[in-house]
């Protein structure tokens, strides 16, 4: 059960930034309206923060991980349901690696 | 009190909504789990103790920054690398407050300031489908945002265990799960085609082609999600200028 001071250091600095981003964006955005482009640009964010997080490894991956991708989408859009599409994705990629190794 | 329509419309908050918001956030636990499952797998995998992994995931709360923070850890700790990677990350909160801004701003102190503590992607997104239903319970978004602080910590606590007891080989399914939690987040955040289709794609390929330069993390991801969000607003206000 150790914690060791630059681990500490390291985590509270984010813990610290992640409050920042939810009360100091509230608190912000409440007392000034940004510029409309940076508005808009924050609307825009989350998807392409997404895209840019799992483009790479998808590319980097061999079919079993587009199989599991395809899979993901495939059940997120139908049942919109986190619950059923990561476990899904996770089978349809242990499946395909048994199935092609 | 006097049921005026103004008192009708007033936001409240109530230990009643607070346990709704409880109980609608149960079916996401599944959903959680696999990521927290992941995270804690990855904790252990980079040499952090049980107590430092449960310590992270009780006060960062926050899978995606977590998760790609972990990714970047080393021994000795990249500090600098690890806090701006959460901050960017988590960048995209702020504009969740303001949204919530119907509800927040009826609120003060611990009820305001703790609130907004707990809010997560997911209390985020059941909250303001919670508001267009005309709902005025603030206590909503908390209870949401509590539960799913159990989940987190709780899951993140058994995936460091379960992972010391089974070492996992690099590759193993299992690690697919924090690309599927991305790629179903993805899908709820679609709006169609012509809104998101060019932005996603840049912001794709963006992150690519730095992380195939060989420029160190988290530069790809910072690089592909200005690219595609300044090209999606960029369009935005291209379209609203055409229509006046």
């Amino acid at each position: 059960m150790t914690v060791r001071p630059e681990v500490l250091v390291a985590i509270l600095g984010m813990a610290l930034v992640t409050y920042a981003c939810r009360a100091g964006g509230y608190a912000l955005l409440r007392s000034f309206r940004p510029p409309e482009f940076v508005e808009a640009m924050l609307r825009h964010l989350p998807g392409a923060l997404f895209m840019a997080y799992v483009t790479p490894p998808l590319v980097a991956g061999a079919l079993p991980a587009w199989i599991g991708a395809a899979t993901v989408v495939g059940v997120q859009v139908v049942t919109r349901n986190m619950g059923l599409s990561i476990p899904a994705g996770v089978a349809a990629v242990w499946g395909a690696q048994a199935w092609l190794w | 009190m006097s049921e005026s329509g103004e008192a009708a419309r007033r936001v409240v908050f109530t230990r009643h909504g607070v346990a709704r918001g409880a109980r609608d956030s149960l079916p996401l636990w599944i959903g959680m789990m696999p990521f927290g499952l992941v995270i804690g797998v990855l904790a252990d995998a980079k040499g952090l103790s049980f107590a430092e992994t449960v310590l992270m995931s009780a006060i960062v709360y926050a899978g995606a920054a977590q998760l790609v923070a972990l990714e970047l850890w080393s021994d000795p700790v990249p500090i600098g690398a690890v806090v701006i990677a959460t901050l960017v990350v988590n960048s995209r909160m702020a504009p969740m407050g303001a949204a919530l801004a119907g509800w927040l701003d009826r609120l003060r102190g611990i009820r305001l300031w703790g609130t907004l503590w707990t809010m997560v992607d997911h209390s985020f997104a059941l909250s303001i489908q919670e508001q267009r239903r005309g709902g005025r319970d603030a206590g909503y978004l908390l209870g949401i945002g509590a539960a799913l602080w159990v989940a987190w910590v709780l899951t993140t606590a058994a995936g460091y265990l379960a992972s010391s007891a089974v070492r996992l080989p690099a590759g193993h399914p299992l690690y697919f799960a924090s690309v599927a939690a991305f790629l179903s987040i993805l899908v709820g955040l679609w709006r169609g085609v012509r809104v998101d289709l060019l932005p996603w794609l840049l912001a794709g390929v963006v992150a690519l082609a730095a992380h195939r330069a060989g420029l160190p993390v988290p530069l790809p991801l910072l690089a592909g999600t200005f690219a595609g969000a300044t090209l999606g607003a960029w369009r935005e206000m291209r379209g609203r200028k055409g229509s006046r």
